[in-house]
């Protein structure tokens, strides 16, 4: 009786601190995602506006509703804008993690999210590099001049209007493409680039 | 001067021993073969702690031997070792005539690889496989390539045309060697072994594990050391020709003589094939249809016993044909494509004995290399597009041996080197000079422990300069069962395209430099305010240092039932550092990337390597292989991770399998003389675990999905000698047709083939 009373006790302790850490900003994923599938990205300077929490592609560049915005020069310059900074009016901001999307089961602290600014985009550009999404094969690995999302990642975003999701990006190729066929290896046969199909989860 | 004093003490001594004391015994000995031929230069041992070398005459004495039972022991490279037990007595000499037997199926090996200097497989304190020539004639291969592809522990490249990995590392890191000197003309960095045709080849040696300290650069993973054969009868010659499937042609002759001091051989051979494609889907051939010419020539001349002179020539051109897509205009357009490449080398080299035990070889080596395409767009506006890439080295060496009266040997040599390139892509013509300086030292103990050191240091304007030691021993645990263990260092110097290379092709979207160029490349784009990010401190980007390794060997070699089961295992492990790769170091306003080389990764390869033969009886030998390999790179990432709410950035250190690489290999050899029709029978087989071929989502992980199928090509030939030295062979090769167009790019179906050899 007295042992039952005492794990009453610390369970209750245990559920009140969990509850009082709830309090602040710590939601839980469930596990439930959706696609998005060869979302093209915009080109010559244009931007194809992305809403998560409907899943579709919005105009309006000025409002807070968009979330992601993606360009491609067709050469392997892409770029993924969030809302925020010198990208748009509203409260985004992304963090990229090396870590399996399924792993992911709280949003971490508002502080660390990062935001577009004319320096660096939160969602870096960059191959390869510590707080990127994406390897970018060049010539040493095989198939050669290929932009492949590095496994695992999960993009973590605030939203423009301030919610949270965490994303993993599948495929950059129309088509999400088998990446190791001889048909993907080969340039001339290679699906066109700029395609996005990812996975997704919105807490509202 | 030291050797005349120990003389004169020794003779005094022994006088002094005989007369004064009279205490003593001698023995006086001639060392012969079965047919009375005196044999010079035999090791005999008393009890390991008295010793003498017969002279021309095959005569030996040793003196002031107290009296007592001793066991002689007396050896020569290529004899089977004569043991006997011995009574001495006092005031007598003892007389005795000594019969070797030449060593029946190692029979008269000496290798040069392991120590540069010719000795005895069996004595070299470095495990050496040898192909010998019988081994050649029995696969009637034709190149160099599909010998080398029989052995365990050598595998094809499978992205490559004709490149060998050894011990887990690429062709780049195994040095290419013909009699002793290093062939040039590597395509991305891989030596083509099929340029090498078999005709002319007496043995093939392999020394797996870093041998820089004999042989400089490029030995990280191994040398592959050709013997060219050499003038041995009055006169002699061969000639042969053979035919098969897919229009393949193997040709050649040759002639050779030796008399009265002057000796020289000539020949050439033709091969060739119409190439073969696997695929009509995909565009173009698996392999272009090629011709090959080689020409070989030798002269040589004997001043004396000691001193010779001799001059060896090479030459070699392959051409090929093929088509190629060109994109003109956003269409794809098959065009010709066309091509040669060239080598040329001459060997000057001086032999000369000056006094006793020492000898001296002075060695002026030049080569050329050339190769050249050309794609041709006949009826189109454009211009035709030509690779032009012209290659040079020179060299001069001198090399003394000296052995010591206790039999130690020791090794000492230096020369220079320059080097040329001149190609579009490297931008014309660059100079490269080199100078190095190695040393050597063999100490016996006893006849059953040797122990080599050596090192060499290598300075060249190209690199920072770089010491290689090397430390191997090898100890007898009985009559049948020996025991090696090697460490050594190896490197390699950083290659052309990594020094010289400006790739700045206007419509890719990256551009590529060597490190002698990438700074004043930087230093422009940052003048026009191009550069948008730096990965990497352009400072740092302006010189490479070259990549090294650190290996052991130890290893088992054993002979049982007079020689009849043979074999030997030896475990590596391989730790290379400093490899170099070429990462994106800036990326300009327009997204273009900027690549240059630097020495960033580390691998490490171990394994088990074994070799067992059997002869069944005088007619069945088998022969088997193994391999069993990891090959693992080393790299550094940052992981970006969260930790209690807050994102952090962890360095990890991970362990990335490398590709291409089976983790078992195998080879079989059979062959049966059969004794009704006196044919001889031979089956090869090369197998291979299935292996993780390519990281295709570059995860860093070998998935599942991501391995090729294990395989196994077979070959098969009859052979018939006829009189007269005729020899007729019939064969298949590749009996089972195993071909793979994504996985094994570069093996042809099943071939047929007959050739015919005569030799006079």
């Amino acid at each position: 009786m007295r042992r039952q009373l005492l794990t009453l006790f610390i369970l209750t302790t245990v559920l009140l601190t969990a509850c009082s850490e709830n309090d602040s900003d710590v939601v839980t994923f469930t596990g439930e995602f959706q696609t998005a599938t060869d979302i093209q990205a915009g080109n010559n300077g244009n931007y194809t506006f992305y809403d998560l929490n409907t899943n579709s592609a919005v105009t309006d560049s000025t409002s807070i509703t968009w979330d992601l915005a993606f360009t491609d020069d067709g050469r392997g310059g892409l770029e993924i804008l969030t809302n925020n900074g010198t990208s748009g009016p509203g409260n985004g901001g992304a963090i990229v993690l090396d870590v399996d999307i399924n792993s992911i089961t709280e949003v971490p602290n508002d502080d660390q999210f990062s935001v577009d600014t004319g320096a660096s985009l939160a969602i870096t550009s960059v191959p390869d590099v510590a707080g990127s999404w994406f390897i970018y094969t060049s010539q040493s690995i095989e198939p050669n001049f290929a932009i492949l999302p590095k496994e695992p990642h999960t993009i973590l975003i605030r939203t423009g209007e301030g919610d949270y999701a965490k994303l993993e990006i599948i495929s950059y190729y129309e088509g999400n493409p088998d990446t190791s066929t001889p048909e993907f290896a080969n340039m001339m046969t290679r699906p066109a680039g700029g395609y996005y199909t990812f996975n997704f989860e919105v807490l509202d | 001067m030291n050797y005349i004093k120990h003389f004169l003490l020794g003779s005094i001594f022994f006088a002094l021993s005989t007369t004064l004391f009279a205490q003593t015994g001698a023995i006086k000995g001639i060392v012969q073969t079965e047919d009375s031929e005196k044999i010079s230069d035999a090791n005999i041992y008393l009890n390991e702690s008295k010793w003498a070398i017969s002279d021309v005459n095959g005569s030996f004495e040793i003196g002031a031997i107290p009296e007592g039972t001793y066991t002689i022991t007396i050896g020569k490279i290529g004899y089977r070792s004569f043991e006997k037990t011995i009574f001495i007595d006092s005031s007598e000499v003892l007389e005795l005539e000594i019969t070797l037997f030449p060593q029946i199926y190692q029979g008269n090996t000496a290798v040069v690889t392991a120590t540069r200097s010719s000795q005895d497989i069996e004595s070299v304190p470095i495990s050496v496989d040898v192909i010998s020539e019988e081994e050649i004639l029995n696969s009637a291969s034709n190149s160099l390539r599909d010998i080398l592809l029989e052995q365990a522990g050598i595998s094809l490249s499978p992205g490559e045309d004709n490149a060998i990995q050894i011990q887990g590392f690429e062709s780049d890191y195994t040095l290419v060697l013909i009699d002793g000197q290093p062939l040039i003309g590597r395509i991305r960095g891989a030596f083509d072994v099929s340029r090498i045709n078999t005709s002319n080849i007496q043995q093939v040696e392999v020394v797996k594990g870093p041998s820089s300290a004999l042989w400089g650069s490029d030995a990280l993973a191994g040398v592959i050391n050709i013997i060219t054969k050499k003038p041995t009868q009055d006169f002699s010659g061969t000639a042969f020709t053979e035919i098969g499937s897919r229009a393949t042609y193997n040709a050649g002759s040759s002639i050779s003589f030796n008399k009265n001091k002057l000796n020289g051989s000539a020949g050439f051979s033709v091969d060739g094939s119409e190439g073969f494609d696997l695929s009509d889907e995909e565009f173009g051939n698996n392999q272009n249809p090629y011709d090959n010419f080689t020409i070989n020539t030798s002269i040589g001349y004997s001043f004396s016993e000691l001193t010779s002179v001799s001059l060896n020539g090479r030459y070699f051109k392959n051409s090929f044909s093929g088509q190629t897509l060109a994109s003109i205009l956003g269409q794809n357009i098959a065009v010709d494509e066309d091509g040669w490449q060239e080598d040329l080398s001459f060997q000057l080299q001086l032999n000369t004995s000056p006094f006793s035990r020492f000898d001296t070889k002075a060695i002026l080596y030049s080569t050329r290399y050339e190769d050249f395409s050309e794609t041709i767009f006949t009826d189109l506006n454009e211009d035709d597009i030509i690779n032009n890439n012209f290659q040079g080295l020179d060299k001069a060496e001198i090399q003394n041996n000296y052995i010591w009266l206790n039999n130690h040997i020791s090794t000492f040599g230096f020369g220079a080197t320059k080097e040329f390139v001149n190609a579009e892509r490297y931008q014309g013509k660059r100079n490269q000079e080199g100078s190095f300086i190695f040393g050597q030292h063999q100490f016996l103990f006893g006849n059953k422990f040797n122990l080599t050191t050596g090192a060499r240091l290598d300075n060249h304007s190209a690199y920072n300069s770089y010491l290689s030691p090397k430390i191997s021993a090898k100890y007898d645990l009985s009559e049948n069962l020996s025991f090696r263990a090697s460490w050594g260092k190896g490197f390699k110097a950083p290659d052309l395209r990594t020094l010289y290379l400006n790739f700045d092709n206007a419509g890719s979207s990256y551009r590529v430099f060597g490190v002698e160029n990438i700074g004043s490349e930087l230093e422009e784009f940052e003048s026009n305010n191009a550069i948008a990010q730096y990965f990497r401190n352009p400072s740092t980007l302006n010189s490479l240092d070259p990549e090294y390794s650190s290996a052991i060997n130890v290893g088992l070699s054993y002979k049982f039932y007079s020689d009849q089961i043979i074999g030997k295992v030896n475990a590596f492990r391989n730790n290379a550092r400093n490899l170099i790769e070429a990462i994106e170091v800036a990326r300009l306003n327009d997204n273009s990337g900027i690549y240059g080389y630097v020495n960033i990764n580390k691998a490490r390869t171990q394994g088990i390597e074994a070799e067992q033969s059997f002869l069944l009886d005088e007619s069945i030998s088998i022969s088997i292989g193994y391999q069993y390999l990891e090959a693992i790179e080393l790299t550094s990432d940052t992981l970006t991770v969260i930790e209690n709410g807050n994102v952090v950035r962890n360095e990890v250190e991970s362990e990335v399998p490398l590709a291409k690489r089976p983790k078992h290999s195998g080879s079989v050899r059979l062959i049966y003389e059969e004794p009704f029709f006196g044919t001889e029978l031979s089956i090869r087989g090369i197998l291979k675990s299935k292996y993780f071929y390519n990281d295709d989502n570059v995860n860093k992980k070998a998935d599942s999905d991501e391995y090729a199928n294990a395989y196994s090509i077979w070959n098969i030939n009859i052979a018939k000698q006829f009189d007269r030295g005729i020899r007729a062979q019939f064969g298949v090769n590749n009996l089972f047709n195993h071909t793979d167009q994504e996985f094994l790019r570069y093996q042809s179906g099943a071939t047929f083939f007959t050739k015919i050899t005569f030799e006079f």
